[in-house]
């Protein structure tokens, strides 16, 4: 039976505002503005339901389908009833200043913490001030200084004592001590010396000597009654602070009786804090000089005021519920949070109070969302995630660190056990390429969501696209959408598909349809968005996506392309080719030739031959040159010689959906049989000669009925496609007012034979009982022409080898 | 008592190098600045010690090292020196803190004997146990509140020229004053009670005013100690002064005196 056009109802499928039960979107309940993705989210519940390790999550499927909104709400919603996480502190370490400690406490209570402990410095600064102006520690103090000066007095009083019986005086020097002979209370000099008796000098010399030895043993005891005195000053200080802090302290650990490690912690404070009481005292100038006035080096820990705060790394709302996060840049830093410096005097310092969180941390005992390009673009992040989550813990390093940049000395804050759901999001080949190439990666991401491009389109789905809609509108506030606008949106998520079954999953598209539709009812005047204003959108985007369409339509009307859309020809054949640039994808002829002659029975591909072509074109090739051989040379070597050219294409060519244009033209050249060229063709053929779907059949259609249209008006042209391609057709308007007018006609073929014979207006012809072809048919005269190239080929070889076998003619 | 005050326009101090001398210096210093002196530092050296270097026998034990060496009249020297340049170094500083005028000189003499004479150009001279009458005590710290000052008032016509010099401190918030009346008797007490009260003025409510019996050198000992004086303003026509040793009534007193003339 010939092919028959498709009727128009087949050419597009409409939806039935009727049908969709509302006037506009605002009857409709503006819900969480998801398209349904049911196997997702049966996946994603599992995957955050199931708390063992490695469990965790990886969303794969094409940007833009509502992966992030589905999981965020899903996690929301699960994480609203699962308890609030810890609060976690880094405070001082007061035996390593380097390795920050941190405190787990419940939510909450780290901030109260950090204030009650703010509130603690205030309060030592005032009473341990007070204790040492006290007048119990100055009569304390003041006895002890009293009682070494005593003794250092007594001891010196006693040596002067014994020196005036022995008319010598103790005198001071500018550095020390030294002892003299006086005459009448006034010190020898050296002429009065010698001038007494020699027997007098010499006593005067031994009394001195034997003064000396007791001065000297005197000023030795000095510096242990000294070292002995400043002990118990020091002991005194230590009780003095100690009275000032021990109830301050006492009080504060009272309120935290049931967190033992902030318990440990304040005793901790105690001990510090008496320690380096100095530090609560005014100023250096006004401590009393009995304090030693010695203030001990404050090595490698925080400025004094930092000691004894709490860095509060995570608070969180006791009714908050666990987390979710979202890490928009998850660098590695991002991830694990990072040690702050401050400049001071030209170098960089740091300190616990400037450990920052990461997104692990605000995430830990929750949920982390990550983009999987983002993460894997941002040096290390991936091998730091995938580190952390094998340890379970989150361990602050920097990237220098890791890479052993530097090697200074820094914070190694106490890491902080780790417990999260991570849920990746990312582009399938991310998933694939990650699976096929780290073998750690399967042990982390166990479970994924694989988000689908499409939906079954019926009418539950198109209530689903109409409830986007409305939450589309109510989020973005827009104007209402009219029932029928609502229909050919979900026209279009057909249309994008390239599917009349079937609806696209891809949100982002359909969202910007609709603003772009709100946009023109607005420059319409229009209160509500109709039909005609999400028309204009789709042809306004088209409009603007568009000018390299022109630009072929214009050269191909101008002759620059040569295209035929009428008449007929031997060995030539519009074939259709898609050309996608961005988002917009356009179908668009292009001229197909075959040229045959006697030969060793191979077909040449141009395409392939100058490496334009891509492997499913060369495979389509030789499927065809299969095809042949199968058919026509069964019992005949295949003496053929053909060349296969897509002509003035200059780019490469890739896929089979031109294989069949390419068979009817060599069978058109084979055949000697002109082609009609007001049609043209896409699909693939098999070994078998079946016509197989293709891809873009909407583009290419569209293509050439719009090269035809620019040539003038549309009479008589035609598209062959895979007849396994109608259920595909989501054609324009235009086009489908064509083929209404019977102007323009698609025919959905099965066999190569049904499209030569549309194609040649000759029948195609069966093979007979006897072998042969119907006479006068297409494949017989293909047949025939082959039988004849392989006699002429034998007669060259059997009778005379001198001369080489000379080619037919090229037609 | 009711000699008007002379304009005070230098206040000299005695120094060498300890302690007690830079607590003396800071203390005049700060007096000289609230009264618009000049300060002078007179840095004091003493001939007797030096007399004494010359003898070949002595050895000198070092305080801080207890190293002990001859005690040779060249090094000592030396060692005066750099003391004068280091007190001299402070001096200035003290004075440029405080922006005031100051000078400088060594005085070399009979610390026993001439030390009142190391500043008779002066109006005040601040003194100190100094030279090898300093304490191994160590000077009390200043207090947070204030210096007090403490003035003995006798009953001569000389005597009311510490107790304005004194009143003028208090006026400009730089001390406080406590005012040691030494009398004779109950009628001699009551006499110079009203006049000093009379003196004091609206200063007289903030001032305490402590009766000392006519031995002055024996009681006021106590009620420094008592009452934790800091500096003791006494006239240079006070009999305190005028006792056989000055040093003996410092090391006594045991805080510095300012003597005014």
């Amino acid at each position: 039976m010939p092919v028959t056009p498709l009727s128009p109802n087949a050419l597009y499928r409409r939806c039935d505002p009727d049908q969709l039960g509302f006037a506009t979107t605002a009857e409709l309940e503006a819900g969480d503005a998801l398209i349904p993705q049911e196997r997702a989210r049966h996946t994603i519940e599992f995957g955050i339901g199931i708390r063992h390790s490695g469990y965790n999550l990886f969303a794969l499927g094409p940007s833009g389908t509502g992966k992030l909104a589905l999981i965020r709400r899903t996690l929301e919603e699960r994480a609203t009833a699962e308890p609030v996480p810890s609060d976690w502190c880094y405070v001082f370490n007061f035996a390593n200043a380097h390795r920050p400690r941190a405190l787990r406490l419940p939510p909450g209570r780290g901030n109260t913490l950090r204030r009650d402990m703010e509130q603690l410095v205030t309060d030592l600064h005032r009473a341990i001030p007070g204790v040492f102006e006290s007048d119990e520690y100055r009569t304390r103090s003041q006895a002890l200084e009293e009682e070494l000066e005593e003794r250092q007095e007594q001891a010196m009083g006693a040596l002067r004592e014994m020196a005036k019986e022995k008319d010598v005086v103790l005198l001071q020097t500018p550095t020390g001590f030294t002892l003299a002979p006086i005459r009448n209370g006034k010190p020898l000099g050296p002429e009065e010396f010698h001038a007494l008796p020699k027997k007098e000098q010499t006593r005067i010399e031994a009394d001195i000597d034997a003064l000396q030895a007791e001065m000297r043993k005197v000023m030795h005891q000095m510096p242990v009654w000294k070292k002995r005195s400043d002990e118990q000053i020091e002991e005194l200080n230590r009780e003095m602070a100690g009275g000032a802090v021990r109830s301050l302290i006492e009080t504060l650990g009272e309120r935290y009786q049931d967190l033992p490690a902030v318990v440990a912690y304040l005793d901790e404070v105690q001990a510090d804090v008496v320690e380096h009481f100095r530090q609560f005292l005014p100023t250096q100038d006004k401590q009393p000089p009995f304090l030693a006035g010695w203030t001990p080096p404050n090595g490698d820990g925080p400025p004094w005021h930092h000691r004894y705060r709490i860095n509060v790394l995570l608070g969180h709302d006791q009714n908050g519920g666990a987390p979710v996060v979202y890490a928009d840049l998850p660098a590695h830093h991002q991830l694990v949070g990072r040690i702050e410096h401050r400049a001071h005097l030209g170098a960089l310092e740091t300190d616990f109070t400037m450990i920052r969180a990461g997104a692990l941390h605000e995430a830990n005992g929750g949920y982390l969302i990550l983009d999987a390009l983002k993460l894997l673009l941002q040096p290390f992040a991936w091998e730091t995630l995938k580190r952390l989550l094998q340890a379970g813990e989150i361990r602050i390093e920097s990237l220098a660190q890791i890479t052993s940049l530097i090697s200074t000395l820094s914070l190694e804050p106490e890491p902080i056990p780790l417990d999260v759901k991570v849920v990746m999001l990312g582009e399938r080949h991310i998933y694939y390429l990650l699976c096929q190439l780290d073998p750690e990666f399967r042990e982390l991401f166990k479970v994924a969501v694989d988000f689908d491009d499409e939906l079954v389109r019926d009418p539950a789905s198109a209530l689903g696209y109409a409830r986007f809609v409305a939450a589309e509108v109510h989020r973005a506030a827009l104007r209402p959408f009219e029932a029928a606008a609502v229909a050919h949106v979900v026209e279009h998520g057909a249309r994008l598909v390239d599917d009349n079954e079937r609806l696209t999953s891809h949100m982002r598209s359909i969202g910007d349809l609709l603003r772009e539709a709100d946009y023109w009812a607005g420059a319409s005047d229009h209160a509500l968005v109709t039909a005609a204003d999400v028309e204009q959108a789709i042809r306004a985007r088209i409009e603007r996506a568009d000018r390299i369409a022109r630009r072929l339509r214009e050269e191909t009307t101008r002759g620059t392309i040569l295209i035929d859309t009428d008449g007929e020809r031997i060995g030539q054949v519009n074939g259709l080719a898609v050309m996608a640039l961005g988002d917009f994808a356009f179908g668009h002829p292009s001229r197909i030739t075959a040229r045959v002659r006697l030969g060793k029975g191979e077909v040449i591909d141009i395409e392939r031959e100058v490496k334009l072509g891509g492997p499913l074109h060369t495979k389509g090739v030789l499927i065809l040159q299969g095809f042949i051989a199968g058919r026509y040379a069964l019992e005949h070597p295949l003496s053929l010689s053909a060349s296969l050219v897509f002509e003035q294409t200059y780019g490469g060519v890739d896929g089979d959906s031109a294989s069949s244009a390419e068979l009817y033209a060599l069978l058109s050249a084979l055949a000697e049989l002109p082609i009609c060229q007001s049609l043209a063709v896409t699909g693939s053929v098999n070994q078998r000669g079946e016509i197989q779907a293709i891809g873009g059949v909407n583009e290419k259609i569209e293509g050439f009925y719009d090269t035809c249209a620019a040539r003038g008006p549309v009479t008589g042209q035609g598209v062959l496609i895979p007849a396994a391609n109608v259920k595909h057709l989501m054609l324009r308007a235009d086009v489908r007012e064509a083929a209404a007018a019977g102007r323009f006609a698609i025919y959905p073929v099965t066999t190569v034979d049904e499209g030569i014979e549309l194609l040649t207006g000759m029948p195609a012809g069966t093979r007979g009982a006897d072998g042969r072809w119907s006479p006068g048919s297409v494949n017989a005269r293909v047949e025939a022409r082959l039988v004849g190239f392989s006699e002429r080929l034998r007669a060259l070889r059997g009778g005379d080898t001198q001369a080489p076998p000379t080619a037919e003619p090229p037609r | 008592m009711n000699d008007a005050p002379a304009r005070i326009r230098r206040i000299a101090v005695a120094l060498d190098a300890s302690p007690h001398s830079l607590r003396g210096l800071a203390l005049a210093a700060h007096i000289a600045a609230a009264l618009g002196a000049e300060i002078e530092g007179v840095f004091i050296e003493d001939t007797e010690l030096l007399r004494s270097a010359g003898l070949p026998f002595l050895r000198e034990v070092r305080v801080t090292t207890l190293g002990e060496s001859t005690l040779d009249a060249a090094r000592l020297e030396r060692e005066l020196r750099a003391g004068a340049r280091r007190m001299r170094t402070q001096l200035e500083r003290s004075a440029a803190e405080l922006g005031i005028a100051w000078s400088f000189r060594v005085w070399r003499g009979d610390l026993a004997a001439e030390i009142l004479a190391a500043a008779v150009d002066a109006e005040l001279f601040a003194l100190a146990r100094i030279g090898r009458f300093a304490p191994l005590r160590r000077p009390r710290p200043p207090r947070a509140a204030g210096t007090l000052i403490g003035v003995l008032v006798e009953h001569h016509p000389a005597a009311s020229r510490a107790l304005a010099t004194a009143i003028a401190l208090g006026r400009r918030g730089t001390a406080n004053l406590i005012v040691v009346l030494q009398a004779a008797d109950v009628d001699e007490l009551e006499s110079l009670r009203a006049q000093t009260l009379a003196e004091l003025g609206d200063l007289g409510a903030d001032t305490r005013l402590i009766a000392c019996d006519a031995d002055a050198a024996a009681a006021l000992p106590a009620i420094v100690a008592r009452t934790g004086i800091d500096l003791l303003l006494l006239d240079a026509a006070s009999g305190l002064l005028a006792r056989p040793s000055l040093w003996t009534s410092l090391e006594a007193l045991d805080c510095p005196v300012l003597i005014g003339r």
